[in-house]
């Protein structure tokens, strides 16, 4: 009955005002949106066409030229980036969620007094950090990261942010439970694997979609530690297509062995929608459980 | 209470290891679960920590940082003596984050307020999913983009300029642009995503404080001014206040994704981050290097201390510690 009557009352510049923040959102949709669909048109474009008339969403001549590029000669070297990438994110995802949920869980046990010690253990570093040199040389002169798979998961693998958003999901799992099982002489390691483990299955979700995320989009790690290209994740390979025009002929060449003409703007174009593809297809899924992640992070961070 | 305990605690150091196995034969487990959590925050976060002291050495590859000799303060004069080469980095930082942090919130707080009085969920729904998705996609992919975007030649906005009868504007070699660009850039990112946050703290009102402003005939302008930014108010100053302690840290892929370091943009968008990466990395300078990381971790920490001080005078829940 209530929203019958605003309704009614819904004056005249009312509706003006909430028409202008209709519009006003939609704009900003569309802005979001934009960029992305500027990517895909291009993607699909004639090289030749770019090159005259510029990028556009919807191709003035359509051509599959850049796709036959990627899956032709570029083929090997994308494909191995794509399985770095993947691998990273499997196997790190599935590591940071382990050794994260751990974590988490101890904090919220309230008889363990060090939990107070651990807690600050955690947040000391989030406000204090060395900085990238010192990081940088500890990480290959002294762990000798170079070169190394575990150096694109290792140095980020646990999150301060995930940990304590996942201790507030486990918090939310009623103590009686542990209680309960306590008494019945589970030990820790069964309670947690049993009872919090299984129950905060929409926080792990959360929690392991973060971490996939920062995973599969980052390029920091290999910039720092990886030269050798066999070991270039996806993001990296992009990045460089990007930054250096002589890296995309140089790969197109060694496969090739002679000069052709590359149709360079569509091929860059079409590696960054092979890029985010995967994103894409998951975003309906994953939205859902970030959204609600960063409203229980925002409850109390 | 406390006085109790030093006093058991003095009883002697058999107890005192008596009780540290008891501690132990009780929660070993929970110490096994977490171990993995403090064996790799020990290694990357506090044992780089140590290596600050690079900073009164004479740093060579060969013998690492504990092994190169000592040099005092030698370091810092040269430093000094070059400050005016770092004061710039600084400078953008500082230029840079306020542009995020002020631009970013508005637009932040503006959609937060506009998706509330959204009334078809539908609508909601889909604007709200859309201007969410830069927050998945990657600063690399990004900075692609970017660039079909910006482009002196064929670029979308360059074309746009031209077809309404402007001249072409060569982006990538003006310098004077990219402040705002990165702005911009980070808004598009980030804005959908914090007003997504802020839209979870206004559909947490009290829904009875607009009803009854409704009865007493205000207008949906008066309800968002005296209503909802009022409430939103101490959330956004925390926001603020908690940005500045993070004020003189940069995101180094952003930048490098972005402008690709390109030398015609330092001018507006060499940043810290960007300053240490280019003499260490690029240059293997890492006096400069280490004393400019250096500074930013200790005034980074300093103004954390202060930002998380004037949080406390304002509200002391929101406290960080």
């Amino acid at each position: 009955m209530s929203e019958k009557n605003t309704k009614i009352k819904q004056s005249t510049s009312d509706k003006a005002l909430r028409i202008f923040f209709y519009i006003f959102i939609g704009f900003f949709a569309v802005i979001c949106l934009y960029p992305l669909l500027l990517a895909v048109g291009t993607s699909f474009s004639d090289e030749v066409s770019v090159t005259v008339n510029g990028y556009s969403v919807i191709p003035k001549k359509f051509s599959l030229e850049a796709y036959k590029m990627i899956l032709g000669s570029l083929g090997k070297n994308i494909m191995n980036a794509y399985c770095v990438t993947i691998a990273v994110t499997v196997i790190g995802t599935l590591f940071s969620v382990l050794v994260s949920s751990a974590f988490a869980y101890v904090l919220t046990v309230r008889e363990f007094k060090p939990k107070g010690a651990l807690n600050m253990f955690l947040y000391i570093p989030m406000i204090f950090s060395a900085g990238l040199l010192p990081w940088y040389i500890m990480c290959t002169k002294y762990y000798h990261l170079t070169d190394k798979f575990w150096a694109l998961i290792l140095p980020c693998c646990i999150n301060a942010f995930n940990v304590f958003l996942l201790r507030n999901f486990f918090k939310s799992i009623p103590e009686e439970l542990a209680e309960a099982a306590k008494i019945d002489g589970a030990s820790y390691l069964r309670i947690f694997s049993v009872i919090y483990f299984p129950l905060a299955k929409v926080g792990l979700v959360t929690v392991g979609l973060f971490y996939a995320l920062s995973y599969w989009n980052d390029y920091y790690l290999a910039l720092m530690f990886i030269n050798k290209q066999k070991l270039y994740p996806l993001q990296y390979y992009l990045y460089n297509m990007l930054a250096n025009v002589q890296f995309i002929a140089n790969q197109a060449n060694a496969s090739l062995g002679y000069n052709i003409n590359i149709p360079l703007e569509t091929t860059k174009m079409a590696t960054i929608c092979v890029t985010i593809g995967p994103i894409i297809l998951l975003y309906p899924f994953a939205q859902k459980y970030i959204t609600k992640g960063v409203i229980v992070g925002a409850v109390k961070g | 209470m406390l006085v109790s305990r030093q006093k058991q605690d003095s009883g002697g150091t058999r107890r005192l290891g008596n009780r540290l196995a008891g501690h132990f034969k009780k929660y070993h487990q929970l110490w096994l679960l977490a171990l993995p959590g403090i064996i790799f925050t020990l290694m990357f976060a506090y044992i780089p920590m140590s290596g600050l002291v690079i900073i009164f050495k004479n740093y060579n590859y060969q013998d690492g940082i504990f092994g190169s000799p000592w040099v005092g303060l030698k370091n810092f004069e040269f430093f000094f003596a070059n400050f005016s080469r770092a004061w710039r980095a600084t400078k953008n930082t500082i230029i840079l984050n306020l542009c995020y942090t002020v631009f970013g919130t508005a637009m932040a707080v503006m959609l937060a307020v506009m998706f509330n009085e959204v009334r078809h969920k539908k609508y909601l729904k889909a604007t709200q999913s859309l201007s969410i998705m830069p927050y998945f996609i990657s600063w690399v992919v990004a900075g692609g983009i970017l660039r079909a975007l910006l482009n002196y030649d064929g670029g979308a906005i360059n074309n746009l300029l031209v077809s309404l009868g402007f001249d072409r504007v060569d982006f990538y070699n003006d310098p004077k642009y990219w402040r705002i660009i990165l702005t911009l850039c980070n808004i598009w990112k980030g804005a959908g995503y914090n007003g997504i946050i802020y839209f979870s703290t206004i559909a947490g009102f009290d829904t009875s404080l607009y009803e009854s402003a409704e009865v007493d005939g205000a207008n949906l302008w008066q309800r968002i001014r005296y209503i909802t930014v009022p409430l939103l108010k101490p959330t956004i100053i925390i926001m603020f206040l908690l940005s500045i302690g993070k004020i003189m840290s940069g995101d180094l892929t952003m930048m490098m994704s972005i402008t690709n370091l390109s030398s015609m943009l330092l001018e507006t968008t060499d940043i810290i981050d960007t300053y240490v990466y280019r003499s260490v990395i690029g240059m293997g300078d890492f006096v400069m290097g280490s004393a400019v990381g250096l500074y930013q971790s200790i005034f980074g920490f300093a103004l954390v201390l202060f930002s998380n001080w004037l949080v406390g005078k304002f509200d002391k829940e929101y406290r960080l510690f």
